[in-house]
């Protein structure tokens, strides 16, 4: 068997190709041309029977030789027919139908070619092999086809995709705006919120000042002419008088306190409060509170023991005196016996300060609540008793000097209050 | 800063004996919207032997520092209408009035409303309540300074 060819049939046109090439075949190998004709025939009725979409179909060409004599060999498999070749049968000089395995079949046609003398050369086999296999202009043309219709195909699937995602695209725009407006009117409400909170963060600030303004204007008078009574510029007074008038004075004076550490605290909350910065001596700055509480100390007889190195610091000498009052004066007013004793050293870029008293102390369950406003600690509670804002500003004005206090404490002992400031405060 | 000039106490008292004999009467200017505090400052002032003017605003001080030529004044700061600021800034538009010692009187002093009341023109500052045993040393302090500066010009 020498194969020439194997034509796929895949559709009508290769079907009409097959036909064609036979025929052309048929006509080189002499046959007459009713037998080409029949042969061509025969071609296109077996490959349009055998045919089908979904099934590979093919015509294999051959020359088998038979006795010494060539004959061509035509093998059409494919779709199994049911087809009458009786005709067909009496054309060729062979055929046999096989069932494959597969459910195909195949069709195997037999002729002797008319030359009995014919001999295939090489010469002749490469050129009819060239020739079933070469693709005709139709083909071509079906195949460039076919190309372009799955171009197209894709080009269409592209198209769809590029049109899904513009709409992705635009629904995302979409979302994205509405997000956006969302996002806008949301800051829009914050920022109303917060300046609403401002305003009323500033009213509450400007009300307590006018407040403790009127507050002080009646106090201011009530205090200057006390004093002035107590003075005795305004005649003499007998000793029941005066320790009346004095109870009163003072009375005045702590409700003063009261007022102005009030709106300390609330300058501090508020952030309105600046430190002023300078630089000053803070063994200086402890001299004159020595010398303030001397009269106290001796009258309470305790010992007052200053030991405050000479360090100059910069920071507010005004806030730092109003911080070491409050302490040294508590320290003060709660030892009944023993000492009071103010220490202070540097500490790498701070100062560290340290009021220590002997007195009455505090329970550690009670730790907790000190630096609380408004809380007094029943058994602190004496006749001179605080304003209860006491500690806590001074806890606000170390933190406003970016410092921190700390307290040690032994109940019936005594306690230790510990203020650390930056030597050069920054702001 | 507060221009205060700690003087020699027995320098400040012989001088204030030989001015006081000298310069006779001083009359001080009380600027205050607040009566008792108006009553408090005069009370003390005049005990000491001061002519005392009395303003009860801040317009009405204006025109009784243009009327006469006072030796001090004490200038309230929290006034209604015209405050204490705006009170001594015109006054010390006034000629006679450039360098007359002018003490702001403010309730409990914070730094800024110091400098507030330095910056409008005033020499130094005074915080209420008054304390009746250091107000006259304070106020008479001011006036000799005042004095020695006319003094050595």
């Amino acid at each position: 068997m020498i194969e020439l060819g194997k034509i796929p049939i895949k559709d009508n046109s290769s079907i009409v190709e097959a036909r064609n090439k036979i025929h052309l075949l048929a006509k080189d190998l002499r046959f007459s041309s009713m037998s080409a004709t029949r042969l061509a025939t025969i071609t296109s009725d077996l490959s349009r029977n055998i045919y089908q979409e979904s099934i590979e179909s093919s015509l294999t060409v051959s020359f088998e030789e038979r006795k010494g004599i060539f004959g061509l060999v035509l093998i059409f498999q494919g779709k199994r027919t049911d087809l009458n070749i009786k005709h067909t049968e009496l054309f060729f000089d062979n055929l046999q139908i096989v069932s494959t395995k597969d459910g195909l079949q195949k069709i195997k046609a037999f002729k002797y070619i008319p030359d009995p003398e014919f001999k295939p050369t090489k010469e002749f086999i490469d050129m009819e092999k060239e020739r079933l296999i070469r693709l005709s202009r139709e083909e071509l043309f079906n195949e460039v086809k076919k190309k372009n219709e799955q171009l197209l195909k894709i080009l269409d699937e592209r198209k769809k995709m590029w049109e899904e995602l513009q709409n992705a695209h635009a629904s995302l725009n979409m979302a994205k705006a509405e997000v956006d407006r969302k996002v806008r009117i949301r800051t829009q409400q914050f920022q109303k919120a917060k300046e609403e909170a401002e305003r009323a963060n500033q009213m509450k600030s400007i009300f307590l000042a006018s407040m403790s303004h009127e507050l002080r204007t009646p106090l201011n008078s009530i205090i200057g002419f006390t004093g002035i009574v107590l003075q005795g510029f305004a005649g003499e007074l007998n000793d029941e008088q005066k320790k009346q008038l004095e109870m009163s004075y003072e009375s005045a004076k702590h409700l003063l306190s009261l007022i102005n550490d009030l709106l300390d605290i609330s300058k501090i909350e508020s952030g309105e409060l600046k430190p002023d910065i300078e630089e000053f001596n803070i063994a200086e700055l402890g001299i004159e509170i020595r010398d303030s509480f001397m009269i106290m100390a001796e009258e309470k007889e305790l010992e007052l023991i200053f030991n405050i190195p000479d360090i100059n610091i910069f920071s507010d000498k005004r806030r730092v005196e109003q911080i070491l009052l409050n302490l040294v004066s508590n320290a003060l007013k709660f030892t009944a016996k023993g000492k009071v004793e103010v220490k202070a050293h540097k500490k790498d870029e701070n100062i560290e300060v340290i009021v220590e008293d002997t007195g009455i102390g505090i329970k550690k369950e009670d730790f907790h609540k000190l630096f609380q406003p408004f809380v007094q600690l029943e058994y602190t509670i004496t006749e001179k008793a605080g304003t209860g804002l006491g500690l806590y500003l001074t806890k606000n004005l170390v933190q406003l000097l970016k410092g921190r206090i700390q307290m040690e404490s032994k109940y019936g002992k005594g306690s230790t209050f510990t203020f650390i400031l930056p030597i050069q405060y920054k702001g | 800063m507060e221009r205060e000039v700690h003087l020699p106490l027995y320098y400040l008292s012989n001088i204030r004996d030989k001015k006081m004999e000298k310069n006779g009467k001083k009359k001080i200017l009380v600027v205050d919207d607040d009566k008792k505090s108006r009553y408090l400052v005069s009370f003390l002032l005049e005990k000491e032997g001061f002519e005392i003017i009395m303003a009860t605003n801040g317009l009405e001080g204006i025109e009784a520092a243009e009327k006469q030529q006072v030796d001090l004044i004490i200038m309230d700061i929290k006034m209604p209408k015209m405050d204490g600021h705006e009170t001594t800034r015109r006054i010390r538009r006034l000629k006679k009035y450039k360098s007359i010692p002018i003490i702001a009187l403010t309730s409990y002093v914070i730094t800024e409303d110091k400098e507030k009341a330095l910056k409008a023109g005033c020499t130094g500052h005074m915080s209420k309540p008054i304390a009746p045993e250091t107000f006259i040393s304070e106020i008479k302090k001011f006036l000799e300074v005042k004095d020695e500066k006319s003094n050595s010009s």
